[in-house]
């Protein structure tokens, strides 16, 4: 972080960035454990949905030593959220998802328009469900799930310079994370430990949005 | 250009392999949705966790057939009517915690329960109490050692004025406190998940499974129909009922007490591994009785902790629309041993009063209507209270629900692996284990 900070003095052209997306995401222990769920309980005939769409939000600084580099690097904050919702007979069990992760990313121009971006991630999770409104307890104590890992993520994106400072960017990429440790996220949607999960979560998923860049200074 | 396109097979491959557990699990979100499985399953025992298997085998339209040995269905769930203004709960009575698949099936039905939040007294040096001098709650803590509660107790200077008590506490896991494993009951109460609520059926417990799992497939269940052998040797599996009946099966869900495996009523042909029989061993079965009576009037405390012939009472009106002045004693190991060494129900209540009368100066005695006794040790084909960890335990229960040869899969609360065993949800989940590995294992 130090590093940064001192970087970033150093560098003459800046930018920041805004994105909105859309994610698509498989989990191995969310989607077993939600599987689960429905499976052992038939007499929900509306069934669990698995965590598979969501939305999210970025924002990022990248430095740079020239408004156009080849390359450059930076870092990024990613936000997605994620539901799954079943209502049956008025027993109403929702879910929900929030990965925040923060990246370090470096970008390659490949042509005048395209770069390529790979960022490496800490994606975060916090796992949270009420039944009928009600937040899920055991012995008064709210059941939450959270967990962390690592990522990568390459991207590629489509530059549009709107003018001398803003850029617009439709981005693509492949979110592939191996390892996540979550120890409490069976126990939140299969309301069991240990039977069919472990600890750990993986995910792989892709994404698509759109990027503004905002260059603030440069040379 | 051979190395390249070596590079890039490699480079699809490795990507396949990262992806493809991922990918696989796009498909669905269940499990099993539809096994299209031609074969027949037999289930023996209709108790909780073979009523449940019978349950989910049905919504995947699987062939199938519940073998019950006694003359109803429900194993230790049961009813009793005309007793009370309530319907008496003679085993199971209370749903351990709102985080299950029970709970979930009682608020998907409008089941009405209670959150039974009774006031606890003791017998403690011979007066009723409503605290005690020492912190009882010791089970609970991080590193206990491998020893029995009794000991334990003992280690923490809980002397023998506490012995009752500590009972009542190893009674509450159907055990008695010399047998009872304090390392072994808290480390699979570490994965206890459910919640801590106790919650009492406005009905009957049994009432709530009949209704919403039984009912639904009644009529695929055998009573008056115990098994005598299991011979697995060929592909299919055949069942020999005491009435000398063969019946053959392509699986077999086994769902009878951990007390009948223990006493080797059922013979496997071939035999079970020794490593199975061994677990079966450890895992404990302890003694178990309840007893109502009935009272002209309510003398007594909601819950009674710490008698010497029962350890624990209970008001069994809590959590029922109606109040009649109904009193439980639910009575465990050496303590349920002994009353049933009494010989008949006139003594056992006997016994009982006379402990009722020195609590409450004889009011016991004076106001006591009729009473009912339910041994379950008695019951043949159950022979017991419930499971429990005992010393040396180790993974036992996970041993003993494994599956043989892809052939017999076992259930009941006393193979519950995560921590919910004793419990009727514990069987539910259990039998749910059995479903899921017979029906992915068909491939």
């Amino acid at each position: 972080m130090l590093f940064l900070l001192i970087r970033m003095q150093t560098l003459s052209a800046q930018s920041f960035s805004a994105a909105v997306n859309y994610r698509f995401c498989t989990n191995t222990q969310f989607d077993q454990a939600i599987r689960v769920y429905n499976s052992s309980r038939p007499f929900l005939t509306n069934k669990q949905a698995l965590f598979r769409n969501g939305f999210g939000a970025t924002v990022g600084y990248s430095f740079a030593t020239k408004k156009y580099p080849k390359s450059n690097y930076g870092i990024e904050l990613a936000y997605a959220y994620f539901g799954s919702y079943a209502e049956n007979d008025g027993f109403i069990n929702d879910m929900q998802l929030h990965n925040l992760t923060p990246r370090f990313f470096t970008r390659l121009k490949i042509t005048k328009h395209i770069f390529g971006q790979v960022n490496l991630g800490l994606p975060c999770y916090g796992m949270f469900r009420q039944i009928n409104s009600e937040t899920v307890t055991n012995d008064g104590t709210p059941i939450r799930a959270f967990g962390i890992g690592f990522s990568i993520l390459p991207q590629l994106f489509y530059s549009f310079k709107l003018n001398e400072h803003i850029t617009l960017c439709p981005t693509f990429g492949i979110d592939y994370c191996p390892f996540q440790y979550s120890p409490q996220g069976e126990a939140l949607i299969n309301q069991t430990k240990g039977l069919y999960t472990n600890n750990s979560n993986s995910f792989f998923g892709f994404d698509f949005g759109i990027k503004v860049n905002f260059l603030s200074k440069g040379n | 250009m051979v190395r390249r396109k070596f590079l890039k097979l490699s480079s699809l491959a490795a990507m396949g392999w990262i992806v493809s557990p991922n990918l696989i699990s796009c498909a669905k979100n269940t499990l099993f949705d539809n096994p299209n499985y031609k074969g027949k399953v037999l289930i023996i025992g209709a108790g909780a966790a073979g009523l449940y298997a019978g349950y989910l085998l049905q919504s995947l339209g699987v062939d199938f057939q519940i073998l019950e040995a006694r003359n109803n269905h429900g194993g230790r769930l049961g009813k009793l009517e005309g007793f009370a203004n309530f319907p008496i709960d003679l085993g199971a009575q209370w749903l351990h915690g709102n985080n299950n698949i029970l709970a979930d099936l009682v608020k998907k039905s409008k089941t009405k329960v209670t959150n039974d939040q009774s006031e606890m007294s003791y017998w403690f040096q011979n007066q009723i109490v409503q605290s005690l001098p020492k912190n009882v709650e010791i089970f609970d803590n991080e590193g206990l050692p491998d020893i029995s509660f009794e000991a334990y107790a003992l280690q923490q200077g809980l002397g023998e004025e506490y012995k009752y008590i500590i009972e009542s506490l190893a009674g509450d896991q159907g055990a008695d406190a010399s047998e009872i494993s304090a390392y072994w009951n808290h480390k699979e109460e570490e994965n206890w998940v459910s919640g801590d609520d106790d919650f009492k059926f406005e009905e009957s417990y049994f009432d709530f499974i009949n209704k919403n799992i039984a009912q639904p497939i009644l009529s695929k269940i055998q009573l008056n129909s115990p098994i005598d052998q299991i011979n697995y040797t060929t592909d299919k599996i055949q069942l020999k009922l005491s009435s000398g009946t063969i019946l053959e099966a392509d699986k077999v869900i086994v769902t009878v007490p951990i007390s009948i495996l223990k006493l080797n009523e059922i013979t496997f042909i071939p035999s079970l591994s020794q490593s199975k029989t061994q677990a079966f061993q450890k895992i404990g079965m302890g003694a178990g009785m309840k007893v109502f009576m009935k009272f002209s009037t309510k003398f007594f405390d909601q819950n009674i902790t710490g008698g010497h012939i029962c350890a624990a009472y209970a008001d069994d009106s809590v959590g029922k629309a109606v109040d009649d002045n109904v009193l439980l004693a639910f009575v465990m190991g050496e303590q349920a041993e002994y009353l049933t060494s009494l010989g008949n129900d006139t003594a056992i209540t006997t016994a009982l009063l006379q402990e009722l009368d020195t609590m409450y100066n004889g009011q016991a005695t004076l106001n006591f209507l009729s009473g009912v006794v339910f041994d379950w040790t008695k019951e043949p084909f159950i022979k017991g209270a419930y499971s429990f960890s005992t010393v040396n335990m180790g993974d036992a229960r996970l041993i003993a629900a494994q599956s043989v040869d892809n052939k017999l899969f076992f259930a009941g609360e006393a193979m519950n692996i995560n921590g919910h065993h004793q419990t009727v949800q514990g069987a539910v989940e259990s039998a749910y284990k059995a479903v899921n590995d017979l029906i992915l294992n068909l491939k």
